[in-house]
């Protein structure tokens, strides 16, 4: 269903209701089935309205430029509409486009110059790619050519609306191409020119939010899984394991196995007998070399990265990188983290896989029987459905990272401008019957390619 | 050097300002449990947080401004804070320019009968109204009760409408004329522009001072000979180009 709720300012009483009219009639010859059409025509109503639709902003708003208030214009109600980002699109309606009245009475040179500055003031005032500057039909042409150019007039405005409307909520990625500077060695710092750069590429997120502008924002952990939760389809749901298989640096491999069955949970084991090796079958020092070999390929980069991580000098697509060879040691990961320990002169640390702040949030009972855990049902206040305990009970340690990660990404969203689509995800993404899920209201379709 | 917000406006952002200091500006950041500066600490403006950036938070709330003028206060000092309170707002309020306020004058009982016509000539008003463009007058010889009616009947306003009355003066209009002849017109032009300021100014040539910079009635007073220099006297090529400098810098 595609609906639109638009307001129309205009202080000339029979223009309203032709613009009314003929509004109307064009949304519904393009198959928009609810319509609604607010008015205004004052600049003082205007404004009060654009102050009041922050909260549910207009879809498109019809604004003459020239509304008979001595002190201000329809230029300040734009700059209201932009302020409260209370519109999406606008249609500057003014009588000096094209009319030749004005070149009569002003002068071909002073006409040309009020255009120019009419448009540029316009555009100061609102985002170009959303604000049309239309002209009204001249008040000397005849009544019929006047409604006939204002209708086509309106049905051009109808399809940029169509056509601009799809990027009004973006989140997508985006490769950012940046320059950085490479370390010289050591004897060669002080020579002229030992300082070299090379052209990376780092992920960041282009996004825009209802009638905010757009900005880019640099990649953050949880994004690409927002990202993936705002393009499932409807009905589509995400659980928090696989959710952090798309996004994996989170895990923490060497907290499972204290479970309460037979075998001892063995996650490395796990791997290479997936792999098709006669693990049981080896003896420790066997087991050992493996593993060497299996980390030798990525473990220099991986100290190399987690040097520069505990520096506090990880460059973003450094971040990324860290991630991805984490992600494919998978559960060797715990192993070259122990080694790097070792090589830090930290064997006193706790073992982990780098993580973020997540792990804040993550219990620290470290006897929690993670796989049982794990099939558990997310309780929709938070909590989550425990068999064993035969209750609603607290998060698995994945679910709780999970919703750790999704907070902080709201966190980042609102510190950088994104408040309301902080609050968008707060009202519209749950967890529910063991699974996050997305119900968007209606209208709210992302752009997410 | 800028002012600190007070650390408290994040958490608890005021609703009433008090600006000024003395007994009536504590008496009414008492009454009105609001939040109150004195106008050094106004004027120098707001201190920005971490990397230059000003939060949003602590005006977001702003409702209403208690503007308390001391005798020894000239209309256009006090003129000076009302201005200085929007620089505030447009800073520390999301809705910035469009942030509605509503403005108490609160007077000395012994203010000239003059000052609140001056007060409305600087704001480009025909008089002060609570209910036309939200500012209430009230003298502290008055009751409390009068206070109230007064607050009852305020209206808020934002900058914008401030800014469109601005715009359509005639008298910043030809001081705008003036300024921009000095910088960039000829010296007929900065003659022509001088003319026309002297010609709007003429029912009270002293409401220059709501015009110019701090402090005000001794700028006043040298903005009032250079236009008497340029129109009635003739200046020279150097003098004209010495105005040049001096004349923006007079104005606010």
């Amino acid at each position: 269903m595609k609906s639109i709720r638009m307001l129309i300012v205009e202080d000339e009483a029979d223009l309203l209701a032709l613009l009314k009219k003929t509004y109307r009639e064009v949304f519904i010859a393009q198959g928009y089935t609810s319509i609604t059409i607010e008015t205004a025509s004052t600049v003082e109503e205007a404004r009060d309205l654009a102050r009041q639709a922050q909260a549910h902003p207009y879809d498109l708003v019809s604004l003459d430029v020239n509304l008979g208030d001595a002190d201000l214009s329809g230029l300040d109600v734009l700059a209201s509409l932009k302020r409260f980002q209370s519109a999406w699109m606008v249609s500057l309606l003014t009588g000096v486009e094209t009319d030749a009245s004005i070149d009569t009475i002003m002068g071909a040179e002073e006409g040309d110059r009020l255009r120019k500055s009419l448009r540029s003031a316009a555009y100061r005032k609102f985002p170009a790619e959303r604000l049309l500057v239309v002209e009204k039909p001249s008040r000397f042409l005849p009544q019929e050519e006047a409604q006939t150019l204002l209708h086509n007039r309106i049905e051009q405005i109808a399809l940029v609306f169509g056509e601009v409307g799809r990027l009004r909520y973006i989140f997508r990625p985006i490769e950012v191409k940046s320059l950085e500077r490479v370390k010289a060695a050591k004897e060669d710092k002080n020579k002229k020119g030992a300082r070299k750069f090379i052209e990376t590429t780092s992920l960041h997120w282009q996004i825009r939010f209802d009638c905010g502008d757009i900005r880019t924002l640099p990649h953050k952990t949880g994004f690409k899984t927002l990202h993936h939760i705002l393009s499932m389809e409807r009905g589509e749901s995400l659980n928090p394991e696989a959710a952090l298989f798309l996004e994996p640096k989170n895990e923490k491999p060497d907290q499972a196995g204290s479970g309460d069955a037979g075998e001892v949970e063995d996650p490395v084991r796990d791997y290479f007998v997936s792999k098709g090796v006669p693990w049981n079958e080896m003896s420790e020092e066997a087991q050992e070399n493996l593993i060497r070999v299996a980390l030798a390929h990525r473990f220099t980069r991986y100290v190399e990265l987690r040097e520069l991580e505990e520096e506090e000098d990880l460059s973003a697509n450094e971040e990324e990188e860290l991630a991805v060879i984490v992600s494919e040691l998978g559960p060797l990961a715990s192993i070259a983290e122990k080694q790097y320990s070792r090589m830090s002169g930290a064997n006193d640390l706790p073992v982990e896989v780098p993580t973020d702040e997540s792990e804040e949030n993550a219990p620290e009972d470290s006897s929690v029987d993670i796989p049982k855990m794990a099939q558990n049902d997310l309780h929709p206040q938070g909590g989550n459905y425990t068999s064993r305990q035969g209750g609603w009970g607290e998060d698995s340690p994945t679910a709780m990272a999970f919703r750790a990660r999704m907070s902080r990404c709201r966190d980042c969203l609102r510190e950088n401008g994104f408040a309301a689509f902080a609050a968008h995800l707060e009202a519209y993404l749950s967890s529910t019957s063991g699974a996050w899920s997305y119900h968007p209201p209606s209208g709210v379709e992302w752009t997410i390619s | 050097m800028p002012t600190a917000i007070p650390q408290s406006w994040e958490l608890f952002p005021p609703h009433s300002l008090v600006i000024g200091s003395g007994p009536m500006a504590r008496a009414l950041t008492l009454i009105f449990d609001a939040a109150t500066l004195d106008y050094p600490s106004i004027m120098a403006g707001p201190e920005p947080g971490d990397g230059g950036v000003f939060s949003k938070k602590p005006l977001d709330e702003l409702t209403h401004v208690f503007l308390v003028a001391d005798l020894k206060m000239s209309a256009s000092d006090h003129l000076s804070g009302f201005e200085e309170v929007w620089k505030w707002v447009e800073k520390l309020s999301p809705a910035g320019d469009c942030h509605q306020l509503a403005f108490i004058h609160v007077l000395p009982s012994g203010a000239p009968s003059g000052f609140e016509s001056s007060l409305a000539s600087g704001m480009a008003l025909d008089f002060l109204d609570p209910v036309s463009n939200a500012n209430g007058v009230w003298r502290s010889a008055e009751s409390l009760s009068d206070l109230l009616l007064v607050l009852g009947k305020l209206v808020p306003k934002d900058l914008v409408f401030f800014n469109g009355r601005r715009r359509a003066d005639k008298r910043r209009i030809a001081l705008a004329a003036l300024k921009m002849a000095a910088i960039s017109g000829s010296a007929s032009e900065m003659i022509a522009a001088a003319t026309e300021v002297r010609k709007v100014f003429e029912d009270n040539e002293y409401d220059l001072d709501l015009f110019c910079s701090q402090p005000c009635h001794p700028t006043g007073n040298r903005l009032r000979t250079t236009l008497r220099l340029l129109v009635t006297t003739g200046v020279t090529q150097e003098v004209t180009e010495a105005l040049r400098g001096e004349i923006p810098s007079l104005l606010r």
